[in-house]
């Protein structure tokens, strides 16, 4: 069972994204955070028992609080290889260059696509590893 | 009886006969005797001659003197000879020359003061013996038993001279003893020798007054030479003031020739009326005092123009002291007189254009100073006297000099020395700013020029350092700067807000546009559903595309541009598969790059700029045509770069045509665009420096071309 967490304050989104991957993978399961914190929490937690993180984390930048690039500098304490099972992607609605160039510093993404994610995209996202 | 008186008569004949004899050879001793003596007397009388004839050569006086002692001694056959010689005259100098063997040289200074007394006891011009009696009358002299005496004192020629031959008394025995023979030839002799020496002695006169006259006659030439070669006129005069002669420069600066003016006073034709009635009072009173006077007067030529003269005037003596002449002299000072006034006129003009000059760099709100090739402070304009009291009485100082008086300034002049040196070195000028407090404590900056001043011969002449007060000027900047800093925070704030409007406007629409992707590929509609949700979504789409097209003309704006290497090629690709993706179609892309496809640019813009370009030509493709294409090329020129965009669109009306660039202008009713497209494009263009050209033919297509520069 593949496992999906999908982090975005506007839960929309996360209705959208979730609605579209159980379309296509009925069987997964789909986390969602509608807080940016909680999310951090709730990977720490992951992390801290010892186990790996979901195969697809969808990320948002802009968020209260605590956006999603901070969200990854706060694990910046941990061994560099706990993405390595990851594909992690941002996901945001920013068509602000400064956002996509900065997330070229971090290595651990896999992606980084404007919202919405359509069928399309997360089809083709998903059937590479399924 | 005969035979007795035969014999005594022979015997007395005898006798008378002896007696003959003895008488005859008396009388033969007494001629031999005298013949010897003649032959003697011969001989000396052949010395005398020869003494003539030595005389007579050419001798210095000296040997002269010499030769006559030695002619004393041979003609007497004596033992010593004194010549002595008394010159008459202011000198009274005195001479005496002593020959003959047993002399003592030391004794000389003896005989010479009894000497001429001795002599003048005898007659002049008349041998004298003296006797032993004589000489002991004498201290000097009473070693002499014997002697001989001639003087002659010639008042005419000025001198006297005293002849002597001596015997001492221990040498008496080896002498004859002097007589009237001696007398004679000594007698002849003497007189020979006065008429030696008076011949001498007028030849000698003769022979200086020659030189004397030809000595004065060379003077005289050289002098009248003068006179009349002089550029200066020359008037000589009688003791009266009237004219003698003049020379020629007289003639040439008065007109008048020697003929029309001799026997006349200067004064009654060389002047007028108006001439300077002091310089004439001076002179006149000169005159009558015969002194030596110079003055500067104003003649008049014979053709009445006046010039003006330097005039020296000098009274001659002769030498008796009389009176006899006026000399003057008349140097033509009128050009220099001329060129005097020039030169005050020019002073005043110089003086006035030094006034200008100072005032203009006195009144200059610079404050200046000039500095010497030595570094030496040469000048200082007033507005810097009036600020800085440490200039005053700085003239003449070296920087370092005025730094090492004023301490507290030492660093601030040190400052300007250095800039100083780096002005001349580098020959350029050297800017600096100084901050420094006012008396009144208020904060002054002050931009400081420092120039160095070369020739045309390349040679350092001075430095001119001159400072500006930009205290207004600074915080004009200071303001601005401080409003640029507002602005760039206005500006970031500016930034975010768009960032937030793109992200926060954008949001909710791409949610809908989620919902709806959602909707179409889970739910089944009927047609009226399915038709409105499509109108749903183009209007999500259109109205994104406005939100997108209003950042980036704000980002244009507000953004710098930003160089930066990319491929152009991938670009494009990109910019292709992006509008495809979101409506796909049939159209053929065809990228043609000359050369490499690495570009240096504002590739956002750019981005932009094409995205807007390739875009129109996807929207604006004919519908219902299959074979549309696009044709990208890009040409590198020498200093930009060439794109053309070619499509076979709809093409653009020749009404719709040069309204393309305008904001929100859309050709249609019916056009899917927003407007602002190409308004934006043309905008970017602008900022990049670049071209946009539009040529199309409704109905055939649409050729855009766009040039930006190469970078």
């Amino acid at each position: 069972m593949i496992k999906y967490l999908l982090i975005d304050d506007d839960y929309i989104f996360n209705l959208i994204h979730k609605r579209i991957i159980q379309l296509i993978d009925k069987e997964g399961d789909v986390i969602e955070f509608k807080d940016s914190v909680m999310a951090l929490l709730y990977i720490r937690e992951i992390l801290d028992r010892g186990e790996t993180l979901p195969d697809y984390i969808f990320l948002d930048i802009s968020m209260p609080e605590m956006n999603g690039f901070e969200l990854l500098d706060s694990l910046s304490g941990y061994p560099t290889d706990i993405f390595s099972s990851t594909k992690l992607y941002i996901v945001t609605s920013s068509l602000n260059e400064r956002d996509m160039e900065k997330a070229h510093s971090y290595p651990m993404l896999t992606g980084y696509y404007v919202k919405p994610l359509t069928i399309e995209v997360i089809k083709e996202i998903i059937t590479k590893s399924l | 009886m005969t035979t007795q008186n035969d014999y005594d008569k022979l015997l007395n004949e005898y006798r008378d006969l002896q007696l003959r004899v003895s008488r005859f050879s008396f009388i033969e001793q007494q001629l031999v005797n005298t013949r010897d003596q003649i032959d003697h007397e011969l001989v000396l009388y052949k010395r005398l001659n020869k003494f003539n004839k030595d005389a007579l050569k050419n001798l210095s006086e000296d040997k002269f003197i010499e030769l006559v002692a030695e002619s004393i001694i041979d003609i007497l056959e004596i033992e010593i000879s004194v010549l002595y010689i008394e010159y008459e005259g202011e000198s009274k100098k005195s001479f005496i020359h002593v020959e003959g063997k047993n002399f003592d040289n030391s004794y000389l200074k003896m005989i010479s003061k009894d000497i001429k007394r001795l002599a003048i006891k005898s007659g002049d011009s008349i041998p004298t013996i003296l006797t032993k009696r004589i000489f002991d009358n004498y201290e000097s002299m009473n070693i002499y038993s014997d002697g001989i005496c001639f003087y002659f004192f010639e008042k005419e020629l000025g001198y006297f001279i005293a002849l002597f031959g001596m015997v001492t008394s221990k040498s008496a025995p080896l002498y004859q003893r002097l007589d009237v023979k001696h007398e004679t030839i000594f007698g002849i002799f003497g007189q020979q020798v006065q008429n030696l020496m008076a011949n001498r002695k007028r030849s000698e006169k003769i022979e200086q007054q020659i030189k004397k006259i030809s000595a004065s006659e060379i003077e005289l030439k050289k002098l009248s030479l003068i006179a009349t070669k002089t550029k200066n006129s020359v008037i000589i005069s009688d003791n009266q003031g009237r004219i003698e002669w003049v020379n020629d420069s007289f003639t040439k600066s008065s007109g008048y020739t020697l003929e029309e003016v001799i026997g006349k006073k200067p004064k009654d034709f060389l002047q007028k009326k108006d001439t300077d009635s002091d310089a004439n009072r001076k002179l006149s009173e000169a005159l009558s005092l015969k002194e030596t006077i110079e003055v500067k007067i104003v003649n008049y030529t014979k053709n009445g123009v006046p010039y003006h003269n330097l005039i020296e005037i000098m009274p001659v003596f002769d030498d008796e002291g009389n009176h006899i002449n006026f000399i003057s002299l008349q140097k033509d000072i009128t050009t220099e007189t001329t060129i005097v006034e020039e030169r005050n006129n020019f002073i005043v003009k110089l003086n006035s254009l030094k006034f200008f000059y100072e005032s203009i760099l006195n009144h200059s709100p610079a404050k200046i100073a000039v500095f010497n090739p030595d570094y030496t402070l040469s000048y200082v304009n007033e507005q810097l006297l009036l600020k800085d009291t440490i200039w005053i009485k700085s003239q003449g100082k070296t920087l370092e000099q005025i730094a090492d008086e004023n301490l507290s300034e030492k660093e601030r002049l040190l400052n300007i020395l250095n800039a100083m040196m780096t002005s001349v070195s580098e020959n350029r000028l050297v800017q600096f700013e100084e901050i420094i407090k006012d008396k009144e404590g208020e904060t002054r900056y002050i931009l400081n020029n420092v120039l160095p001043y070369f020739d045309e011969k390349d040679e350092l002449k001075h430095i001119i350092v001159s400072g500006v007060n930009i205290t207004d000027l600074k915080i004009i900047q200071n303001d601005v700067l401080n409003k640029n800093i507002e602005l760039k925070k206005i500006n970031g704030e500016l930034d975010t807000f768009v960032y937030r409007v793109s992200h926060d406007l954008r949001a909710p629409l791409l949610s809908i546009k989620g919902i709806l992707d959602l909707l179409f590929h889970s739910e089944q509609f009927n047609e009226n559903v399915t038709e409105y949700l499509n109108l749903i979504q183009n209007s999500i789409l259109r109205l994104d595309e406005t939100i997108q097209e209003i950042l980036e003309y704000s980002r244009n704006a507000r953004l710098e541009i930003k160089l930066e290497s990319f491929n152009v090629e991938e670009m494009v690709l990109e910019i292709f598969e992006d509008l495809k993706y979101a409506n796909p179609y049939n159209i053929v892309f065809s990228i043609n790059i000359e050369g490499s496809p690495l570009l240096k640019s504002d590739k956002s813009r750019l981005n932009t700029v094409l995205k807007n370009i390739i875009g129109n030509s996807v929207k604006y493709k004919k519908s219902n045509s299959e074979d549309c294409f696009i044709d990208f090329t890009l040409k590198k020129l020498e200093k930009s770069i060439e794109i053309k965009v070619v499509d076979n669109g709809e093409g653009i009306s020749s009404k719709s045509l040069p309204k393309i660039f305008e904001m929100f202008y859309r050709g249609t009713s019916t056009s899917v665009g927003t407007g602002l497209g190409l308004y934006i494009t043309k905008e970017i263009l602008n900022k990049l420096n670049g071209t946009i050209f539009v040529s199309s033919e409704l109905g055939l297509g649409t050729t855009i071309t766009i040039n930006i520069p190469n970078e």
